[in-house]
């Protein structure tokens, strides 16, 4: 369902509303759910950013944006998430918004939109920026240094410079086959 | 020595400096959903991934006396002190490092040290993490960080944490501006006993609370720069305290000496409130016959596990527990 109010993003937030006996109805997206409220034409609770530190630490927990999200448009998205299982612990992103925290490492993979938008809650769109395990980082230049000879390997061809276009073939498939 | 009875840089502010790595193995469900089969196995793999130098103790032999002396030194957590699925203690007592497995996240990688000294504990921190590292399919993704059972703790998963002493700053009515001040740049300040606790004895928790789009040497430096400016405002105002009227700061230090000296019964509560007033005296130079590493060994000692552990562990009422701790701190400052 598409937002009631720009048009443009998909819904997320259900609102009833009765007035003098006359009641109205909204679905709005979480961008124009905010803007009402700002305006104070949504009389509701959003949660904000770093709203709480002990967010994730108790049962109303870290995925409390779900609890607005409550009835038409929760019973939808836990039809589409329900079946979908970790590969790893068999965790349901209900159970993780139930308890407040993640399944496993794996989770976070196959849970990643749902997860996204509480990641971002807590840590705002920061990009990670630390220390990276050395099997990682391995990994990483490994990777680089593929793009880099696959690129040299079509500069090679496109020049026709057949031979050493085999050589760095061999080289990719060897480095491909290593793992 | 520990942390709390060995002597560190600006003592006098600084009791003690801390880092912690959130880890959990790639592989492995997080604890929560774990069987007691994969917890002994990850404990298995993380033991054997430290290697020589660690000491590792069965939580579960250990009564909850001995469990509590080890939550009261800040080796382990409240929570991993009741935990009835398994989970280990490993504890290397030269580098001042213990790693709780199967905590909240499968490792939990600790180095404490006296007085200020992030940048230590943190280079410590590390030799132990990248043998971790080394060893172990450790759960990370380039865009999270570290994985951890909690998002709270995604990215890089560091907790840096000072324990100071602020006397002056307490009596002059300036934590709670300092507070607001320091949570503005990501950094909460909690009481000695971590989340949710009373600040007693003007010791108060100083930490990190970013976790992501920042480094673990910028988190350090920058922690690191704000203790050192107030070192300087506590300081300051405690010359102020001095200044203003001697005798009045000189007569509430000696009495509380003489009340630790003297006294008989002694709860806790009333042992802290002295003790704030001694290592201010301590510090202001009107004290001079004991020193910060005494007062430190007698700030874990009379906590109550400690106390019923090293004397006699026996379980003892209330009552009786305040008469022994009131011996205690007597044959401590009699030493």
């Amino acid at each position: 369902m598409i937002c009631n109010k720009c048009g443009k993003n998909n819904a997320e937030f259900y609102y009833k509303q009765t007035i003098n006996g006359q009641t109205s109805e909204y679905a709005l997206c979480a961008k124009c759910a905010e803007e009402l409220k700002n305006q104070g034409k949504l009389n509701i609770k959003l949660p904000s950013l770093f709203d709480d530190y002990s967010i994730g630490s108790g049962d109303n927990g870290l995925f409390g944006l779900s609890e607005l999200f409550g009835l038409p448009y929760g019973t939808q998205k836990t039809r589409h998430t329900e079946k979908k299982k970790c590969t790893l612990c068999a965790s349901t992103f209900d159970e993780l918004v139930k308890s407040g925290k993640v399944g496993c490492a794996k989770c976070y993979e196959v849970f990643a939109d749902e997860l996204n938008r509480s990641v971002e809650s807590i840590h705002g769109k920061a990009k990670y920026a630390g220390k990276k395990p050395k099997k990682y980082k391995e990994k990483e230049s490994k990777e680089d240094k593929l793009k880099a000879l696959q690129a040299e390997l079509k500069a090679a061809i496109e020049a026709q410079e057949f031979e050493r276009a085999a050589t760095l073939r061999d080289e990719i498939r060897g480095m491909e086959n290593n793992g | 020595m520990a942390w709390y009875n060995d002597i560190g840089k600006e003592n006098d502010v600084v009791v003690s400096s801390r880092i912690r790595f959130a880890r959990n193995v790639a592989d492995y469900p997080f604890e929560s959903k774990m069987d007691d089969t994969s917890a002994k196995e990850v404990i298995e793999k993380v033991t054997k991934a430290l290697g020589n130098g660690f000491e590792s103790i069965d939580l579960s032999d250990l009564t909850a006396v001995e469990s509590g002396a080890l939550v009261e030194k800040h080796l382990i957590s409240p929570n991993f002190a009741k935990k009835k699925t398994p989970h280990a203690l490993l504890q290397n007592d030269k580098d001042r490092v213990s790693v709780m497995v199967c905590e909240e996240d499968h490792i939990r990688l600790q180095c404490i040290l006296p007085g200020l000294a992030l940048d230590e504990a943190y280079k410590t921190a590390c030799i132990y993490d990248d043998r971790l590292d080394d060893k172990l399919n450790i759960a990370f993704s380039g865009e999270l960080g570290y994985l951890t059972h909690c998002p709270t703790n995604l990215g890089i998963g560091m907790r840096a944490s000072v324990m100071v002493f602020l006397p002056a700053l307490t009596m002059t009515r300036s934590m709670e501006n300092l507070s607001v001040q320091l949570s503005k740049l990501g950094f909460i300040v909690r009481g000695m006993y971590g989340e949710g606790s009373q600040p007693e004895g003007c010791l108060y928790q100083i930490s990190n609370r970013i976790t992501m789009g920042v480094t673990e040497e910028d988190t350090i430096k920058r922690l690191n720069d704000i203790v050192m400016q107030i070192c300087e405002k506590e300081r300051k105002a405690r010359e102020m305290l001095k200044s203003d009227n001697y005798s009045a700061i000189a007569d509430r230090v000696c009495r509380a000496y003489g009340i630790l000296k003297y006294a008989r019964i002694i709860s806790s509560k009333e042992f802290l409130k002295h003790f704030a007033d001694v290592r201010l005296g301590i510090a202001l130079g009107i004290i001079t016959d004991i020193t910060y590493e005494t007062l430190g060994e007698i700030m874990i000692g009379v906590l109550p596990a400690n106390l019923v552990l090293n004397n006699g562990n026996k379980p003892l009422g209330d009552f009786e527990r305040d008469v022994l701790r009131a011996d205690y701190i007597r044959g401590n400052l009699e030493k």
